[in-house]
């Protein structure tokens, strides 16, 4: 499945965000440092630890993520909803798009209004790599298109 | 430590987005950026229900739900557990945010699309901050402004000092500035004639700005004066569009402001409850108000607005001024002097009131009058009369000082006016 999910959501400008939820309904959101898409349908996010461990336990149970990848400089925002969720080994790959991300987010933060000088406190500097299977994406930009689901897929 | 709502409260001022999470029936979860977290007391918070149509299902469903803030100021990020308790179309927490929320949005010519429909209530159950952030962060927040009262008195003694209202336009700026520390500041005042506020005062801008002009209910000025409540922002540069389109929809003069301003607060001057004007403070730091400041000046404004009252000969609306009366025929929604009053079976019931004193000159009626004329359409199984009547009544001792409709005996009213009347219909779709 080749899902329409538009190139700007994995640039370094985009705050990302996932959540899970386990068969309980606890629910966990956390910070990731970027995306990167893998595949048609793949997804891979980085998830700052210690402060995910929660979140990789609840998620461990149902494999369910929601992620919000949202500009701040326009408040364009995308929301992706996956399955299949778990830990992967971090490739060199993943570590120069973490690293990227990380140096390039501030900046973009402080264009946008956003104090970038907290950005590295927000975030530790170990990061597990999670991966996921695209399962549909929905437009959540303000406006009358909010809610639209961008692949197809029965909303 | 135990996290409260007030130790994090920075974390709610919209200067880094939050998130809200839900989960649905099949448990799938959904997370959205929303745009304001208010703080409705210490167990409560708030979100504006404009595109959360599928939360608000989930929450329903499942009232279990999770906010990630983040403290701007402390750099320490937070998971607030909540419970969804209920929605609220009116009420002060509505008012609250839809003044902020549209005050930006008629700013930007995105009223249609920026509309709240309703607040999202929760309870919160828990407070988590989160990895890093939970060890101390930088200080870098400002200690609380909360003014010696000494402070306060030479403010109060310079707006009771004044004998006319340049006086006390100059003094008050001047008392702001000098004793409590607001160093751009700005006093607007409203035009009954245009249904406007004019800017007759400023200090600390670039420019002075007066003369400006700002339509009631226009850009965040004009919908504190419309509100009646207090609009603060902690990030204007997040809304710098607000500005560009601010000035971009200003009339002929630039209205008072700093360019680059970063917080901005607005009280109303309010007397007998009925806006006068609006005081505004801004600052080019972020966050530089809080709920103190935003104490501070309310009272500021209170003496300013019965000041203001008392050098205009009570405040009270000129005598010639006719009461202005909407009808908003899709719902029957009343409003009276621009003031939002009621809707539905009560609103019809005032209109057809103000219909037979126009026809008939009749300002005294019966329930039973009211119960056959066809205009107010009541039900003859269960019309529910009396309490549509009482709703009726204490809105307009709310909403409305200067149309009444009071009991003169058992089943019998009396519409009482203090000036002449206009009613203007708008047809079902009308603007």
């Amino acid at each position: 499945m080749d899902l329409a999910v538009p190139d700007w959501i994995f640039h370094n400008d985009v705050l990302v965000l996932a959540a899970t939820a386990d068969s309980t309904g606890a629910l966990e959101i956390t910070r990731s440092i970027g995306a990167r898409r893998t595949g048609a349908d793949r997804i891979r996010i980085y998830l700052p630890v210690p402060e995910s461990l929660h979140f990789l336990n609840l998620a461990a149970d149902l494999g369910r993520v929601s992620i919000v990848c949202g500009r701040p400089r326009d408040y364009r925002s995308i929301q992706l909803k996956a399955e299949g969720a778990r830990p992967v080994a971090t490739t060199a790959e993943d570590a120069a798009a973490v690293a990227r991300y990380r140096a390039e987010l501030g900046p973009a933060l402080e264009g946008a209004g956003i104090p970038s000088e907290i950005w590295d406190q927000l975030i530790s500097r170990e990061v597990v790599t999670v991966e996921a299977r695209l399962s549909s994406s929905w437009e959540q930009t303000p406006g009358a298109n909010a809610g639209t689901r961008l692949d197809g897929g029965a909303g | 430590m135990s996290w409260t709502l007030q130790a994090i409260k920075g974390a709610l001022e919209g200067v880094f987005p939050s998130t809200l999470a839900t989960t649905g029936r099949d448990g799938t979860v959904n997370l959205v950026f929303v745009s304001q977290v208010h703080h409705v007391d210490d167990d409560h918070v708030a979100f504006s229900e404009q595109f959360l149509k599928r939360t608000l299902d989930n929450l329903i469903a499942n009232p279990r739900a999770q906010a990630f803030v983040v403290d701007p100021t402390t750099a320490r990020q937070f998971r607030v557990d909540l419970a969804y308790v209920r929605r609220e179309t009116e009420g002060p927490t509505v008012t609250r945010m839809r003044a902020k929320l549209e005050g930006i949005a008629r700013a930007t010519g995105m009223a249609d699309v920026f509309a709240l429909r309703a607040a999202v209530v929760c309870r919160v159950t828990g407070i988590r901050p989160v990895g890093v952030s939970a060890a101390p962060g930088p200080e870098r927040a400002r200690p609380t402004r909360v003014p010696a009262a000494r402070h306060l008195g030479d403010v109060a003694d310079a707006i009771a000092s004044a004998e006319d209202l340049a006086e006390l336009t100059e003094t008050l700026l001047g008392a702001l500035s000098d004793r409590l520390g607001y160093r751009h500041a700005a006093l607007w005042l409203l035009d009954d004639a245009s249904s406007s506020l004019l800017a007759v005062g400023s200090r600390g801008f670039p420019e002075s700005g007066i003369g400006g002009e700002i339509a009631l209910g226009d850009s965040l000025v004009g919908q504190c004066a419309a509100t009646r409540v207090p609009i603060r922002i902690s990030a204007l540069s997040r809304e710098r569009t607000y500005a560009r389109a601010a000035r971009a929809g200003a009339r002929d003069i630039a209205p008072p402001g700093l360019p680059d301003a970063e917080s901005f607060l607005a009280v109303p001057l309010v007397a007998k409850r009925r806006a006068l004007g609006v005081l505004v403070v801004e600052s080019r730091t972020r966050l530089a108000f809080d709920e103190e400041d935003e104490a501070t000046l309310r009272l500021v404004a209170h003496l300013a607005g019965a000041s203001i009252a008392l050098l205009h000969g009570g405040g009270e609306a000129p005598t010639d001024a006719p009461i202005r009366v909407r009808i908003y025929e899709e719902d029957d929604s009343v409003f009276v002097d621009d003031e939002y009053v009621v809707k539905g079976t009560a609103g019809r019931l005032l209109g057809v009131m103000l219909a037979l004193a126009r026809e008939r000159g009749r300002f005294e009626l019966t329930n039973r009058e009211l119960r056959l004329d066809p205009r107010s359409k009541l039900s003859p199984l269960n019309d529910n009369l009396e309490a549509r009547l009482l709703l009726l009544r204490r809105r307009l001792e709310e909403r409305s000082p200067r149309l009444r409709v009071t009991s003169v005996g058992r089943g019998r009213l009396r519409l009482e006016l203090d000036a002449d009347f206009t009613v203007e219909r708008i047809p079902s779709g009308g603007a």
